[in-house]
């Protein structure tokens, strides 16, 4: 659990925001759609083990 | 200083929040959603060693030991109905974070109970 994880998630944010402006002005408005959906998966399959692990902890921590 | 880190981090996370909420508002709750899982990792390394003082306490509890697991049970509980209705009021959904924290308070409601039964219990029997 590194801090790091944050500023991945800005930078593919930020990409993604830059490539969705290119790709909509050069007329492919459906691309950067799916471009969008692709940051989601990649910014999910990172955030998502945290998530599962945090509340792990948590239920053995407190024996719930 | 550990609070130190905590408060810079939240400020960064921030700030990158709204840099990115005008294009991409979805993005902006990743990144506090990924804010506030670090800090809660790293506040959870706390509680290891509250948990641990804690049992150190188990020896002056007489016959009551299992009101500490349950004390820990509903520290739990609260904190992961914090966690999730926050999260949820941040992204704009009051709603649902309503919910989760009806839920929240529900349980451990339900967890407090039977302590409630003991306790009338003992106020019966020293009222004769």
């Amino acid at each position: 659990m590194s801090i790091g994880i944050i500023f991945k998630i800005a930078a593919v944010g930020i990409l993604v925001t830059i490539l969705g402006q290119v790709l909509k002005h050069s007329g492919r408005e459906e691309h950067a759609f799916l471009l969008g959906l692709a940051g989601l998966v990649i910014v999910m399959s990172w955030v998502v083990p945290y998530i599962y692990e945090l509340f792990e902890t948590i239920q053995t921590l407190f024996s719930l | 200083m550990d609070i130190v880190k905590i408060g810079f981090l939240g400020i960064a996370a921030v700030l990158l929040t709204i840099q990115i909420k005008q294009s991409r508002p979805e993005f902006g709750f990743y990144i506090i959603l990924g804010t506030s899982l670090c800090i809660l990792t790293m506040v959870l390394s706390y509680f290891y060693n509250i948990s641990s003082v804690l049992e150190s306490f188990y020896g002056y509890l007489g016959e009551y030991k299992s009101y500490l697991n349950l004390l820990l049970k509903v520290i739990g509980v609260t904190y992961i109905c914090e966690f999730c209705a926050n999260l949820c009021k941040d992204a704009g959904y009051g709603s649902i974070a309503g919910q989760i924290e009806l839920s929240g308070k529900l349980s451990v409601l339900m967890m407090g109970l039977p302590i409630l039964l003991t306790l009338l219990e003992t106020l019966k029997g020293y009222g004769g």
